[in-house]
């Protein structure tokens, strides 16, 4: 890809970024919705080690031999790898026995481990099989999904995208946002359905950022719109 | 396998002619090269900062270009190379921390409470809604270094949680000492010693989380370490400028500093001397921690007898 390429998708994966976020500002995105949660700190004191960063040492979870000057640098780790030797606690012993199970926070994992312990390589092989991370909200990873694909693809807007459906990564990808839409819930939709109508808005945006990378706006007029307010401490 | 007290001889460690001159060679590589990555960006969203603020820009390009160095050797540690993409990375993250600070620093107190409610609610929500053209900046620095990896991998999300828990943890300890009666407990210092060790060790964490496909938790553990130890340089180094802003830190309320120091870092470099694979990446970082920590002491010596230079840019 070239410089002015690339130049170009950074610009416009920052505008839609920043447009989203305008859009929640101003009570445009209806509901409560979060757009996307990186805090896991539920999910992560649920996993079945804890790994103390400060002392170099793995525990399970829960193990009462974790000091309490070690708990803001524990990490939460749902897969030991073999490969990679690290110090187990003596008291709890993470490596060599086998855990109670919990790989995965799904339901269904949930429901199968409490009747049926399996040994740890096994639930590690499932917790692998399912991308070697907890399961997150459903609809978080939707709502990411859809932003991933927005970012990648800036072509999601409507002139390029009738275009790009009718190629076949374009096919696999619009399969793959019909399923999403399908699968989302009411409230789901109607966040996608404002995100979407805003592409409107953002195709006029985007278009003066390429013709200013283009040359043919050079003082980059084209994003004014998103950053129309004068400098202020923050 | 913490590390022990106690000093060592250095002979065992020190890192070489070779090490130092390659630490030289990329500090002028990633000085002239961090510009190209972050000056378009700031001439787009915060013009002001290139106008009228060159000493803070100039700031925040040698933060950066001390987190490629430091980026690099954990990247070759992890046994990959140092691209372009990972110079951007390293650019990206150095650019995202000097704004981080910036709004904990540098606004008063109300804007510091603000700007720490505000990043909960991006960590937890997604939302950040940003107001002005530094927020903007900002807020487009994260997005570029998050779209850069798989940001609900559990050592990224983990590791960017700690580190905001470890900055809402050193705010909330500039609060509460204020009713003290200017004597510390040893539990408060430990306090201190902790949060200081955390807003580093985890900032180190989350670059290499991003530099890395995956961390190793034989190498987390070293890396915290080492991330802790440049907090702890990094204190002492700012000691005068600190306490002139009443600000507490545990390098400047512990007895004898340079001793404590001095100590902390011989440990801290010995383990990771015999805990890191050897190599060139393993070299380069322990290369940067010694020209780090003999850069600090000298700057500690300088502001004792100069007084604190907000901004003064050392090596
Ligand atoms: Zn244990």
């Amino acid at each position: 890809m070239s410089e002015r390429l690339s130049l170009s998708r950074a610009a416009l994966v920052d505008t839609v970024g920043l447009r989203i976020q305008e859009l929640h500002a101003s009570g445009k995105l209806p509901g409560d919705q979060p757009l996307l949660r990186i805090d896991n700190r539920e999910r992560a004191r649920e996993a079945p080690f804890q790994f103390d960063a400060a002392k170099g040492q793995l525990h399970r979870t829960g193990c009462r031999a974790i000091p309490p000057g070690s708990n803001s640098a524990l990490y939460g780790v749902w897969e030991v790898r073999a490969e990679d030797p690290v110090q187990g606690c003596s008291r709890c012993n993470p490596i060599e026995a086998p855990p109670a199970v919990e790989p995965e926070g799904g339901p269904r994992a949930e429901a199968k481990s409490q009747a049926d312990p399996k040994p740890q390589a096994e639930a590690q092989a499932e917790a692998k099989s399912a991308g070697s991370r907890p399961q997150d909200d459903h609809a978080v990873d939707l709502l990411y999904g859809f932003l991933s694909i927005v970012t990648q693809f800036g072509g999601v807007l409507r002139e390029r995208g009738q275009e790009y459906r009718r190629s076949r990564a374009g096919a696999a990808v619009g399969a793959r946002f019909e399923k999403i839409y399908a699968e989302v819930n009411e409230g789901e939709r109607r966040v996608l359905d404002v995100l979407t109508s805003s592409l409107d808005t953002l195709a006029v945006a985007l278009r003066d950022i390429e013709s200013g990378l283009h040359g043919e706006q050079p003082d980059g007029a084209g994003v004014s719109a998103t950053r129309s307010r004068p400098h202020e401490a923050p | 396998m913490a590390p022990p007290g106690g000093y060592s001889s250095t002979a065992e460690w020190e890192p070489g002619p070779q090490a130092q001159s390659r630490l030289n060679a990329l500090f002028k590589r990633y000085r002239s090269g961090v510009g190209d990555c972050l000056e378009p960006i700031v001439r787009q969203y915060d013009p002001v900062m290139l106008e009228a603020r060159q000493g803070e820009y100039r700031k925040m390009l040698e933060l950066s270009a001390k987190m490629n160095v430091v980026g690099h050797a954990c990247t070759e540690i992890g046994g990959f190379d140092y691209d372009e993409r990972r110079h951007m990375i390293g650019s990206l993250f150095g650019a995202c921390c000097f704004l981080a600070d910036s709004f904990i620093d540098d606004f008063g107190e109300a804007a510091t409470a603000d700007y720490i409610e505000r990043l909960g609610a991006l960590l937890t929500e997604g939302w950040f809604d940003p107001r002005t053209d530094r927020e903007r900046l900002f807020f487009v620095i994260a997005s570029r270094l998050f779209a850069q990896r798989d940001v609900l991998h559990p050592i990224v999300r983990q590791s960017v949680l700690q580190l905001y828990l470890a900055q809402k943890e050193d705010v909330n300890l500039r609060a509460t000492r204020k009713a003290g009666d200017g004597r510390l407990t040893r539990g408060q210092l430990n306090t201190l010693k902790r949060c200081a060790r955390n807003r580093s060790g985890h900032a180190i964490l989350v670059l290499s989380a991003f530099l890395l496909p995956e961390l190793p938790l034989s190498y987390l553990a070293r890396l915290f370490w080492a991330g802790a130890l440049v907090m702890y340089i990094d204190d002492h180094g700012d000691c005068w400028s600190d306490l002139k802003d009443n600000r507490l830190t545990f390098m400047n309320q512990v007895s004898r500093p340079e001793r404590t120091l001095g100590r902390l870092f011989h440990t801290h470099i010995r383990q990771l001397a015999s805990g890191l694979p050897d190599g060139d990446g393993r070299d380069l970082l322990i290369a940067f921690l010694t020209r780090y920590y003999l850069t600090r002491l000298e700057k500690h010596r300088q502001q004792r007898v100069k007084g604190a230079a907000a901004w003064a840019i050392y090596e």
